[in-house]
């Protein structure tokens, strides 16, 4: 099992002495190849549970386990690097460093990495730029690798933060809504790469309000009220 | 990719915040460094104006010493030549010689022991320095039909208890003849001559001039040859002794040593001009010397008062530094610091993203004190630059240090100053990392599922 929650609860605290119960009991497995979007109304838990699982946001109670390791039980520089190792995230704002050029941004996936972690030895920086060239060439941006966000379009800012997610061979991506802000084109673009790296091996966990991203994935779950609900 | 290269990119992206802390880093770098500058300066200057002072002070007082100590002597030669000039002020004559013979004729008829002269020498006698046994006898000079006093003398005999002094008279040698200003007029000697006197040749030594005395017709040849030529072998009619520590009557003393001595001997006062210039000298010596002494009071207060004055401005730039520095270092951290958190509040999404990439506490820590340390190393040199070119300026230009040679050499080989220019960078960075802490701190601390979830 690549990914598995076990009976997740998390609730917000807040400032007025307000409770919200963001999930309540939250249970879910994925296995490598597979593709799970969840859907859900705005507010229902969805983002929660992609961060819970993203081992961002810790739960009050319940299991995350992710190949077997339980990364909340790690100390928070140890998760941080099993994160880097294991996990890719791709989210709506696309979240670009705004001064970093394509080609960097995408490489910036490496800054947490050690060296020689999932590249091959002492030429560990070209073989970087290689596979990161490689991916954005993949995403149609081979053109743009010396460009800053700011110079991109929406679809192509999204391209580039998949690369990104991409990079470091991850075991699990995280998509938080990211055709979002796409148009329908740029929309099939991300879904395509996000099936193919279910395909090839990889395991999908995509968190959605559009109908259409879903039909990409092998199983759609809803959400209301923090609960899978039928 | 590393994450200096991070900063750096981030750097070159928001140049102005990195600009402004550089600047704020800078500034208290100037000040640390244009004050310890000022504060050393001013020592230095204190250093060269009060040697300079001191220099021209020891100058003036050396030169002052020179014309006193020239003063002294040249009076001290005149006193001597005066003395020997006006004959000796204390005369040793036989008890039963009327003195009055002495005033009227210029000669002397009673005689007493020769040895007396030699006995005196021998004692523990204080209150003279010189002893000149003699024969004075009024003669005709029968090869020239001349009255004429003939004054035999053989030179000082020493006083055995005391260090040579130089003789005030000098003796006449055998065969030689002193002449007075009359007789040498009368018989037109010159010096050289040899005169026959009482069957015995003589060369002329010496010609006096005119001193309006009886040394005018007097003859001066050695005492031997004198006693021999009247008969007084052994015998001499007076010794004469100069009382040089005179100062004061001193006459009753000398009466009362001398007799104790040589009983059977009276004590006459000769020349009491001696005596006033005796203390015409002493008189002179104690008013040079106040005067020197009044001169290096005055130079000592001069010092002084130089000396408090620098001391005072000393303290004003010291005080002023002691206020400027710590509220320049002040407003440099509270600058740095707030443009650190500006930095992090626009770098919130970033931050969010690196976390959520794996960046851990301790590398978001180094992104933002790289920057800072960065900013402290420029801001740091710069300032160090920029206080020196300023120093140089100030030291030429402005102020009143001395312009003759430049201070910033002087301080650029003072250990102290190069310990300032070098630790000046090191405080720099470790101020700018100190001021952006908290806002790294903060961005350490920064939640990334808060920043991802508000966006």
């Amino acid at each position: 099992m690549l990914l598995e929650l076990r009976g997740i609860h998390k609730t917000y605290h807040g400032a007025a002495g307000g409770q919200v119960q963001a999930l309540r009991d939250v249970s879910l497995q994925l296995d490598a190849g597979q593709f799970v979007a969840i859907r859900g109304p705005s507010g229902c838990g969805k983002s929660s549970l992609l961060l819970t699982a993203g081992t961002l946001l810790a739960p009050d109670s319940g299991e995350v386990l992710i190949q077997g390791e339980q990364p909340y039980q790690m100390s928070s520089d140890r998760r941080a690097t099993f994160r880097a190792e294991q996990l890719g995230f791709v989210f709506q704002q696309f979240h670009l460093v705004p001064y970093l050029s394509v080609l960097e941004n995408v490489l910036a996936a490496r800054i947490a990495l050690p060296v020689g972690v999932g590249s091959t030895g002492g030429a560990a920086e070209n073989d970087d730029q290689r596979r990161a060239s490689e991916l954005l060439e993949q995403f149609g941006l081979g053109d743009r690798l010396g460009h800053t966000p700011s110079q991109l379009s929406s679809g192509e800012r999204q391209r580039c933060a998949l690369a990104r997610a991409l990079l470091n061979r991850p075991a699990l991506l995280l998509a938080d809504e990211p055709t979002g802000n796409l148009d329908p084109e740029n929309s099939a673009i991300v879904l395509r790469a996000l099936r193919q790296f279910a395909d090839g091996g990889g395991a999908v966990l995509l968190v959605t309000h559009d109908e259409q991203a879903s039909t990409a994935a092998d199983r759609v779950l809803h959400m209301n009220s923090g609960q899978f609900v039928a | 990719m590393k994450l200096t290269h991070l900063i750096t990119r981030e750097i070159a992206h928001r140049k102005l915040t990195f600009g402004l802390s550089v600047l704020a880093i800078a500034v208290a770098a100037v000040a640390l460094v244009a004050a310890d500058m000022v504060v050393r300066a001013d020592a230095l200057a204190t250093d060269r104006i009060l040697s300079a002072k001191q220099a021209e002070t020891e100058e003036v007082l050396a030169e002052k010493v020179r014309v006193v100590a020239a003063a002294g002597a040249d009076l001290e030669e005149a006193m001597r030549k005066h003395m020997k000039g006006l004959g000796f002020n204390v005369l040793i004559l036989p008890e039963q010689q009327d003195p009055a013979e002495l005033h009227l004729s210029g000669s002397l008829s009673e005689t007493m022991p020769a040895s007396y002269a030699d006995r005196l020498g021998d004692s523990s006698i204080m209150t003279i320095n010189h002893l000149l046994p003699t024969v004075l006898k009024q003669v005709k000079w029968p090869e020239q039909e001349l009255d004429v006093i003939l004054y035999g003398t053989r030179g000082e005999v020493p006083l055995m208890h005391r260090a040579l002094k130089k003789p005030v008279l000098d003796a006449v040698a055998p065969g030689q003849m002193v002449v007075g200003w009359s007789i040498h007029q009368k018989l037109g000697l010159q010096v050289g001559q040899e005169v026959e006197f009482f069957g015995r040749k003589f060369t002329v030594s010496v010609l006096h001039p005119e001193r309006g005395s009886t040394d005018d017709v007097t003859l001066w040849i050695d005492l031997n040859q004198a006693q021999e030529i009247l008969g007084l072998q052994n015998l001499i009619h007076a010794i004469l002794a100069l009382e040089c520590d005179c100062a004061g009557d001193r006459i009753s003393e000398i009466r009362r040593e001398i007799a104790g001595i040589l009983p059977g001997t009276q004590v006459i006062e000769r020349h009491s001009q001696a005596l006033a210039r005796a203390e015409a000298r002493t008189k002179a010596k104690l008013v040079a010397e106040e005067s020197l002494a009044a001169e290096q009071e005055a130079s000592a207060a001069t010092l002084a008062r130089e000396r408090a004055a620098r001391a005072e401005l000393e303290a004003q730039h010291q005080q002023v530094a002691q206020v400027v520095i710590p509220l320049v270092l002040l407003l440099a951290v509270a600058a740095v610091g707030v443009l650190a958190f500006n930095n992090v509040r626009y770098r919130r999404e970033e931050i969010g993203i690196l976390r959520a990439l794996g960046l851990r506490t301790s590398q978001v820590l180094y992104v933002f004190l790289g920057k800072a340390v960065l900013s402290g190393i420029i801001g740091g040199v710069l300032g160090v630059v920029i206080g020196l070119l300023g120093g140089w300026a100030v030291t030429h230009w402005v102020g009143d240090w001395p312009t003759d040679s430049p201070l910033l050499n002087d301080l650029l080989a003072s250990p102290g100053f190069v310990f300032t220019l070098l630790s000046t960078p090191v405080l720099a960075v470790v101020l700018a990392a100190v001021a952006s802490w908290l806002a790294a701190a903060a961005a350490a601390a920064q939640d990334a599922a808060v920043v991802l979830q508000g966006e």
